[in-house]
């Protein structure tokens, strides 16, 4: 993601290169859009937008002086673009009170050529449906008549606003390509907003002009406007891909975030933080700063013990996380602010993220460790804001121990976690730090462990052809987690092995044995007893096997041809397995699998094929290695050139025959 | 127990609280064993209280004790009650306890979400839920809740259901109805045993019992038959006596009901503008045979409507009329359904709605017992001279007649004029449904393989590519790369032909590349022999399997790939051949060497239909073999 500051960016320039310059009129459809089939810019279309207009303005005689004006013209290519007739428009209200939003002269209308000619069918206000959603939201949806492959829709409504907070913001893009799109936001100088543009698309349009005295108050006080033009040609449609963050962080957009209010008495509030704010509010907030105060001289009497016993900070430390990570339950809730509170989740042994996190750092606290709770916004949740503090945008927090060797960062709130490792989900940019006693700041979140395998197969054939022998996987870093994770997910070690013994074909599993499952800070193994499935063409003069059975790749992973967004795996990853296979003297090895080495370029990743036989043994090596946690864009041709050839080395069999 | 249906000015809330009161012992200790294997969840005790003032005032309490042992069981505890206008929720409270049937909190009204029943775009009337999923500090927990809710109206009354899945154990359970001895209450027990009281008549009023007791949690069974139907305790109940939105009406078997239908929800509703009725005759004339006239007429509805979820008019019991349809070119399934009717009606074709449980699990309505609310879908039936056409409305691109796994063969009731008939959707036998493929495989001496292949899919199997129909090309082209995803293709033709015919099918014909798919091994290359089908489901072994094996659909699918090698290439690992032949199907492999050519066959056929429970393990040990053989290679190489 890059966020613009738009301030900065319209003082180098204002251009204007594909202006409609405004809004376009209803039902005045060209004929060549009736005549249109299909989208050339993108043959997968099932609808594009034509046209799309929105425009924000002020107009203070009004209770809901925030109004928003939206028009597009759409084009069906398909039955499937036929969903794109139906509109759903959610609405704000606060709970308790008559202030909410409104949608209204809602226009809409499907236009058909038959025949030559053009038919609108319009729309029926007694067709609009207002649904509550929840306390705060309310859902407008109406969908359009007459709607078909073909179609042209046109729609346009107005919402008016009572919260200055909800500055409509504007996607540029959508599901389905659009070919143009303009955004106005006409602001007095009363109101200062932060404007920031999501997204990898350039915007083609990108004007300021002033408005003299646009605005007048009650009694007679003037204010400018600064009214901006955005827009945006060519937009090709957001498809979401595999291994990508949120794609809140990839779709392009203008967001609005009001940041002060000047009155028109000269005085002024400021709304939006500076992270001085936000440090100094979070200190007083009885859910954050106040509670890790309690929290502190809290723990101090309640673990007692913890904290008398032997050993240097960091042993300390590890001390006190297994307490907390045993002690409590996650609830499933994410949050950086407590929701029971220290004390009572303390007594419940339960609590989301915040309890238990805010917890871990009162804890280690008491004890006279430097804890420090950090801000995270989860890979689903969107990147963090980085320039201007959005408090809400944050939902996970983890727990910065630096000791005098070493910093990490801490999660409590699961049970399959290591010390110094937390989920994958935390690993999106930058988390920032609550000092106790100094001005928060950033710091990189990034993966401590790989996601690590290490599969070890000892196989035997005997002298009647039978193939059997143990399996020892081995999973590190995140693989053990996710390993844990799922065992844990069965109610009992039996009922795991019971759904694990079917699930190959190549491999019967006479036993199974799962060790250090409840010691995350040590490697998970899982050594199963097993036989295995020759080919059905196999007979004890000939053996014929495949010998990746305990392979990590069986296809390739990555099937697009192009890719518009980085790949993100959100951690490096080291996977590797050795076969060791021992024959009887009479038997010959007739083929194996060639050796394989390929690298990434720029040292982004390896795979190593080797297979050796000495004497009656055969060994084959594999390694998997991915250096890097992102891959861009214009590394994946080669990145998915990559796995087609790995898929392609381990197809091959081992072939043996009797002398 | 009997005073309350004396004193029935006293609302029945204060019984369920009476119930409550006693001293309860929610330790877990106190759970039988035997209820503990295989459970996620036992419920504790239940009860439910029907109780019928009026045919438009109902009172229904549930009151439910149940013990969360595992996180698996924690959606099992989930708290959810439908309601709108016309089923309010009169009340609803709860408290959690922990494993020793300790007290932690009260459940407070605000821990209920309120939220918006619709998930999808849809256009209704606010139907709403009340939800909560309680979590307990550490498992065990108990939870306890109780909740009363008013139906205005006594058309359908909720099934009793004591448990609702797989992993939930029973200790106690009740249900318990009162009602007028005016009106009647018939029902079905499924998988239940008989009432323990049944109708019995005091001072006006009757009253029902039924219990569960001691019910062990049931398995989640591969294969298995249709939870809901054959597997779940089940009493579903219908008054003999009812009104609805101002309605009132009685049936007590099928052909009554569909009168009922048909006499206050359907008719007047199929009235078309002239101008239709005169379009359609016109677009009509001259065609002698009412099937082409229907076919006709059908998929100009096809062409002009499209399918919009739409819950309004009484419960959303009621079809838009034909002539609104006919105005904006969309509606749900009754409506599309009711104007289809209306325009076969203009050309004087008699047609009938047909109501039907949709879903892949071919649930019937039950035969011997009529009630609103077993079905969840509309059709349309036109009967001919000689056959009789079923037709699927909401749907813009499905073949006339077509139905598919969504509403075949199985039990549906009619609702004409002259009443209901309960009849039965046709069946696709086993050997209508076939996938018959041929492929002409090129591959070179680094291993790249080219190839052109030809495949038909008719009867059920025409479903695996008729979604497809309506996409771009390039959709399809993408579509088409994750379904034979193992040869990682680089597409250079695709094309799909639609045929609609009695018994539909498409035929797909694609050319393509795939770099790099054999490898290169010493002196050969290593080829993998099923690219293109590769059975790879294989259901979990299950220890004491209880139900029957059940194969819902059968198949069969021919595979004819023929591999031609590069120039001085010869076989020198031939893959085996399988024979195997069962009760379940059969799957056969033929492999032929012809020269520089390898001519590989492969015959996959299930047979549908039940096999004993104690077959299962040998089900799953021939899918297994299947998926082996479809892993084979075989080898080539040059002297």
């Amino acid at each position: 993601m890059r966020t613009i500051l738009l301030g900065i960016l319209f003082l180098s320039s204002s251009f204007s290169l594909f202006a409609q310059d405004g809004d376009f009129s209803f039902g005045q459809i060209p004929k060549e859009d009736f005549f249109m089939t299909k989208y050339d810019k993108d043959s997968a279309a099932n609808a594009v937008v034509l046209k799309e207009f929105g425009n924000t303005y002020i107009d203070n005689s009004q209770d809901n002086f925030l109004i928003f004006n939206y028009h597009v013209r759409i084009k069906v290519l398909n039955d499937q673009g036929v969903n794109h007739a139906n509109f759903v428009i959610p609405i704000h209200k606060l709970p308790g009170s008559t202030r909410e939003e409104v949608v209204y002269n809602v226009k809409g209308s499907a236009f058909n050529m038959d025949n030559g000619s053009v038919t609108e069918t319009d729309f029926k206000q007694k067709n609009i449906f207002t649904q509550n959603k929840d306390r705060y939201t309310d859902i407008v949806k109406f969908t359009i008549p007459n709607v078909r492959s073909g179609s042209v829709i046109e729609v346009s409504y107005t919402l008016s606003s009572p919260f200055v907070y909800n500055f409509r913001g504007w996607d540029f893009q959508s599901d389905i390509p659009k070919m143009y799109s303009e955004y106005w936001a006409r602001i007095p100088a009363n109101f200062d907003y932060n404007i920031s543009l999501v997204g990898y698309l350039k915007l083609t349009e990108n004007n300021r002009s002033v408005i003299k005295d646009c605005l007048t108050s009650f009694d007679g006080g003037k204010a400018d406007c600064t009214l901006m033009k955005l827009g945006m040609k060519d937009i090709p449609a957001f498809r979401e891909e595999k291994y990508m963050t949120s794609p809140k962080n990839f779709i392009s957009a203008v967001h609005f975030e009001l940041s002060a209010i000047h009155r028109f008495d000269g005085s002024s509030r400021q709304v939006a933080k500076t992270w001085s704010d936000v440090d100094q509010s979070l200190a007083q907030d009885k859910d954050f700063g106040l509670q890790l105060k309690r929290g502190k001289s809290f723990f101090r009497k309640a673990l007692d013990t913890l904290y008398s016993g032997e050993g240097d900070e960091l042993s300390k430390a590890k001390r006190i996380y297994s307490f907390i990570q045993n002690h409590y339950r996650w609830d499933e809730y994410n949050g950086i602010l407590c929701e029971i509170g220290i004390k009572e989740a303390f007594e419940t042994r339960k609590g989301n993220i915040g309890d238990i996190n805010l917890s871990l750092v009162a804890a280690l606290r008491a004890a006279g460790l430097n804890a420090d709770p950090v801000l995270i916004s989860t890979r689903d949740n969107g990147l963090p804001p980085d320039i201007f503090p959005v408090i809400s945008d944050f939902n996970y927090v983890l727990v910065r121990l630096k000791t005098a060797q070493q910093t990490y960062l801490l999660d409590a709130a699961h049970r399959s976690l290591p010390f110094g490792v937390f989920p994958m989900s935390c690993i999106n940019g930058n988390g920032r730090v609550i000092y106790q006693n100094k001005p928060s700041g950033w710091m990189p979140v990034a993966a401590p462990v790989n996601l690590g395998q290490v599969n070890i197969a000892e196989i035997s054939l005997d002298d009647s052809g039978h193939i059997e022998g143990t399996i020892t996987r081995t999973y590190n870093g995140y693989l053990a987690l996710a390993k844990r994770q799922e065992i844990h997910s069965y109610n009992s070690m039996q009922d795991y092995f019971t759904a694990i013994k079917s699930k190959w074909n190549d491999i019967t599993i006479l036993h199974d044995s799962v060790s250090n499952l409840d010691q995350p800070d040590t490697s998970l193994v899982e050594t199963m007893e097993i036989t295995l499935n020759a080919s059905p063409g196999s007979s004890v003069d000939k053996i014929i096997f495949n010998p990746f059975f305990e392979s990590y790749v069986t296809e390739n992973p990555f099937k697009s041809v192009t890719r518009s967004f980085p790949v993100d795996f959100g951690a490096p990853e080291r996977l590797s397995s050795v076969l060791i296979f021992k024959f009887p003297k009479e038997y010959q090895v007739i083929s194996s699998p060639a050796d394989h080495v390929m690298e990434l370029p720029a040292g982004g990743g390896k795979y190593l094929l080797g297979a050796k036989t000495m004497g009656n043994k055969l060994v084959l090596n594999t390694l998997l290695e991915q250096t890097q946690p992102v891959y861009q864009p214009d590394e994946y041709p080669v990145l998915r050139e990559f796995y087609n050839r790995i898929v392609q080395a381990q197809r091959a069999m081992i072939v043996l025959a009797k002398h | 127990m009997k005073r309350r249906f004396i004193l029935f000015s006293l609302p029945l809330i204060l019984y369920g609280l009476q119930g409550l009161a006693q001293s309860p012992d929610y330790n877990i200790a106190s759970i039988p064993d035997n209820l503990l294997s295989h459970a996620n969840a036992v419920v504790r005790d239940a009860e439910t209280s029907i109780d019928i003032r009026k045919p438009d005032a109902v009172w229904i309490t549930c009151k439910k004790v149940i013990t969360i042992l595992n996180p698996n069981g924690k959606s099992l505890g989930a708290i959810e009650v439908y309601y709108n206008k016309s089923r309010p929720v009169q009340d609803i409270s709860g408290a959690l306890y922990d494993a020793d049937g300790k007290l932690i909190r009260k459940l407070k009204k605000s821990d209920f979400e309120d939220l918006n029943a619709a998930q999808d775009f849809s256009l209704f009337e606010d139907f709403r839920v009340k939800r909560l999923v309680p979590d307990g500090y550490s498992y065990p927990y108990t939870i306890e809740y109780q909740y009363t809710q008013k139906y205005k109206f006594t058309l359908y009354l909720p099934d009793w259901t004591p448990l609702d899945d797989y992993g939930e154990s029973v200790q106690r359970a009740s249900l318990n109805i009162s009602s007028p001895d005016e009106i009647p209450m018939r029902y079905k027990n499924l998988q239940v045993s008989s009432p323990e009281i049944d109708s019995l008549s005091e001072k006006g009023w009757t009253t029902y019992q039924w219990k569960l007791t001691n019910f062990s949690a049931l398995q989640d069974e591969p294969y298995g038959p249709p939870l809901f139907q054959t597997v779940l305790p089940i009493v579903i109940l219908s008054p003999g006596h009812f009104e609805y939105y101002g309605m009132t009406g009685d049936f007590s078997n099928w052909k009554e009901y569909g009168q009922w239908v048909y006499d206050h929800l359907l008719n007047g509703r199929d009235k078309l503008p002239d101008a239709t009725i005169a379009y359609v005759r016109e677009m009509t004339k001259g065609m002698s045979s009412p099937v082409d006239i229907a076919r006709k007429i059908y998929e100009y509805a096809q062409q002009k409507n499209r399918y919009v979820a739409i819950e309004i008019g009484k419960g959303g019991f009621i079809p838009m009329t034909a002539s609104e349809v006919d105005k904006v070119s969309y509606g749900d399934c009754k409506a599309l359904v009711n104007y289809t009717m209306a325009l076969l009606k203009a050309v004087h074709i008699p047609s009938y709605y047909t109501e039907v449980n949709a879903g892949s699990d071919g649930m019937s309505l039950l035969s011997g017992f009529a009630s609103a609310g077993q079905g969840n879908h509309v059709i349309l039936c036109v009967p001919f001279k000689k056959d009789t056409v079923w037709l699927e409305c909401t749907n813009k691109y499905i073949p006339f007649g077509y139905l598919g796994s969504f509403t075949d063969n199985r039990n549906v009731v009619i609702c004409a004029p002259a009443g209901g008939v309960l009849t039965r959707t046709p069946a696709y036998a086993d050997d209508t449904n076939m996938q018959e493929r041929n492929a002409h495989l090129f591959i070179d001496s680094a291993g790249n393989l080219t190839g052109n292949m030809n495949t038909f899919f008719r009867g059920l199997l025409y479903q695996k590519r008729a979604s497809w129909e309506n996409r771009s090309h390039a959709d399809q082209i993408r579509h088409a790369n994750d379904t034979y995803s193992f040869l990682q293709m680089n597409i250079t033709s695709y094309h799909l032909t639609f045929m609609k015919d009695e018994i539909p099918s498409v035929e797909e014909n694609l050319s393509f590349t795939s770099p790099r798919y054999a490898a290169p091994s010493g002196k050969g290359l290593n080829i993998p022999l099923n690219p293109v089908n590769r059975f790879q489901d294989i259901p979990p072994l299950v220890n004491n399997r209880r139900n029957k094996v059940y194969i819902a659909h059968g198949f069969t699918q021919t595979d004819s790939l023929i591999f031609n090698f590069p120039e001085g290439y010869m076989l020198s690992v031939v893959p085996p051949e399988s024979k195997i032949r069962n009760m379940f199907g059969e799957y056969m492999t033929t492999i032929k060497a012809e020269g520089e050519k390898l001519l590989y066959v492969r015959h996959f056929n299930l047979k549908s239909g039940y096999y004993p429970a104690q077959s299962y393990g040998a089900f799953v040990k021939f899918l297994q073999q299947a998926a082996t053989y479809d892993q084979e290679m075989f080898m080539i190489s040059h002297p």
